[in-house]
């Protein structure tokens, strides 16, 4: 995931956004409004919210199951959104706390 | 407030880094603890615009976005050195009139935002061909503007940051004007003050530079726009959220920002003796771009090159540099090098992304630093 993309992918028959070919396998990136209490090597779920309308990819502690963060500034979002509805499961590791800034890894399967 | 700015893929090398923000984005982004009112109008391709939306609105920003030609990505080996842009930017861009009591324009590379408001920020986000406010219609009953000295310098084509303040107030009818000097802090010219008010940068523990400017642009702005508050109060409180982003590039920022110590701004602009083994061409790459980035934040910089076997000689002599600035390299020399560079009697921060060195070398009294964009701002900011 990211990197430069000046124009929109080539599209693959049956490969479109979501359908697995291209969806992202492993990024990294920062926890946007990351809770309290979270420590390096946490594994979290990644998952879709929708209750405030617009789905949010949102960060799940796999141990007491609350919500800890989500992600945004985070380049080809959508086509994540697209990969998770489709059934494509996605874990984030927690790489690095320091301070508010969370780094964590984001992995499929 | 109406945010009208770029939305950008940055990437960073080193620290590593991936984003989707540029100066709109990163100033709603910004913004988030203190308004609820965010509106960013910003340009990107249609098949991407989903993208956008998908990435702020969830967090309560409202997003238009206009059709533009291409998506551009600013590509940095690390937060001080030049970004690459890619592609190369159009000259032909697109035209867009946007209308708001409070706006808070950037220059943009695909795009330009043609601003009719009762109160303006206008940041032109450009050292090499910044544009002014009025170029393109945009007209504000109160403006403005926030610039760095290379862009009031070359926009005002004058070498004196006073007398090109004072030339582009007039030019833009601009009722306060910030010129931001980096680790130096920024000066604020306003409407009816005889001279500049100094507001103080504030050192941090670690620096993160890319975006700095947008977090002060939009933090000015949210400050200064409703009229309560003085263009130079509004840019301390911006200089005090920046140190928060740069520390600590994470959103939301802290909805107060945190308490820190006013950096100390000396008589003159520092002399750095820069201290690296002449060996390999890493070396000698990141010694380029170590100097190139202390001349971008005014430093003069002397260099001092260690050759094997020359260890802790010394080029220049006492009371010509006020820091010392060592890169280390090599685990087997890194102490008697760091210890040699302490000889000359002056503060030293010491850069090193081997954890092994910092190791070794902890026990010295040295600022080690595993960054570079940080090891840099420190040598500004140590005592000396």
């Amino acid at each position: 995931m990211g990197g430069a993309d000046s124009k929109p992918k080539k599209k693959v028959p049956g490969a479109g956004p979501g359908s697995g070919r291209d969806c992202p396998t492993r990024f990294t990136t920062i926890v946007t409004g990351p809770a309290e209490g979270i420590t390096k090597g946490a594994w979290l779920d990644v998952r879709i919210d929708r209750s405030s309308g617009q789905p949010r990819v949102v960060l799940i502690d796999e141990v007491t199951n609350a919500t800890v963060g989500s992600l945004a500034g985070v380049p080809n979002l959508a086509i994540l959104i697209r990969c998770l509805e489709d059934g494509v499961t996605y874990r984030a590791i927690v790489d690095h706390v320091d301070g508010g800034r969370i780094d964590i890894t984001v992995l499929q399967g | 407030m109406l945010i009208a700015g770029g939305v950008y893929t940055e990437t960073c090398v080193t620290p590593a880094r991936v984003t989707l923000l540029g100066s709109g984005g990163r100033a709603a982004l910004a913004l988030l603890e203190l308004r609820d009112d965010i509106e960013l109008h910003t340009f990107h391709p249609s098949p991407l615009e989903q993208d956008v939306k998908l990435n702020f609105e969830p967090l309560g920003v409202s997003v238009t976005v206009h059709a533009a030609p291409c998506h551009y990505s600013f590509e940095y080996l690390h937060p001080l050195a030049r970004p690459r842009i890619v592609p190369l930017p159009n000259q032909d861009v697109v035209l867009v009139s946007v209308e708001a009591n409070e706006v808070l324009r950037f220059g943009c590379l695909e795009g330009d935002f043609r601003v009719t408001a009762k109160r303006a920020v206008y940041d032109p986000q450009s050292s090499t061909r910044p544009v002014a406010f009025g170029d393109n219609g945009s007209t504000a009953e109160r403006l403005a503007l926030v610039l760095n000295v290379g862009e009031i310098c070359r926009l005002a084509g004058e070498d004196d940051v006073a007398v090109a303040a004072m030339s582009m107030m007039r030019r833009n009818r601009a009722t306060a004007i910030v010129v931001k000097d980096g680790p130096f802090g920024a000066y604020v010219f306003e409407e009816k003050e005889p001279s500049p008010r100094y507001v103080p940068a504030y050192p941090t523990r670690s620096v993160y530079k890319i975006g700095s400017g947008d977090v002060f642009s939009a933090t000015f702005a949210h400050a200064w726009l409703p009229g309560a508050v003085s263009a130079a109060d509004a840019a301390d409180l911006a200089s005090r959220r920046t140190a928060d982003y740069v520390e600590s590039p994470a959103f939301p920022l802290p909805h107060v920002a945190t308490r820190r110590i006013a950096a100390s701004l000396g008589p003159s602009r520092r002399r750095v003796l820069l201290v690296s083994a002449r060996t390999a061409t890493s070396s000698r790459w990141l010694q380029e771009e170590a100097a190139k980035g202390l001349e971008d934040l005014g430093t003069t910089v002397i260099r001092e090159e260690i050759s094997p076997g020359q260890r802790g000689s010394h080029a220049a002599t006492e009371g010509e540099f006020d820091v010392v600035l060592i890169l280390l390299s090599d685990i087997n020399s890194a102490v008697a090098e760091t210890r040699a560079a302490l000889t000359h009697g002056k503060s030293v921060v010491a850069f090193a992304d081997d954890p092994a060195i910092l190791g070794a070398i902890q026990m010295l009294d040295v600022i080690a630093e595993d960054d570079l964009c940080s090891a840099l701002y420190r040598t500004q900011w140590i005592s000396t």
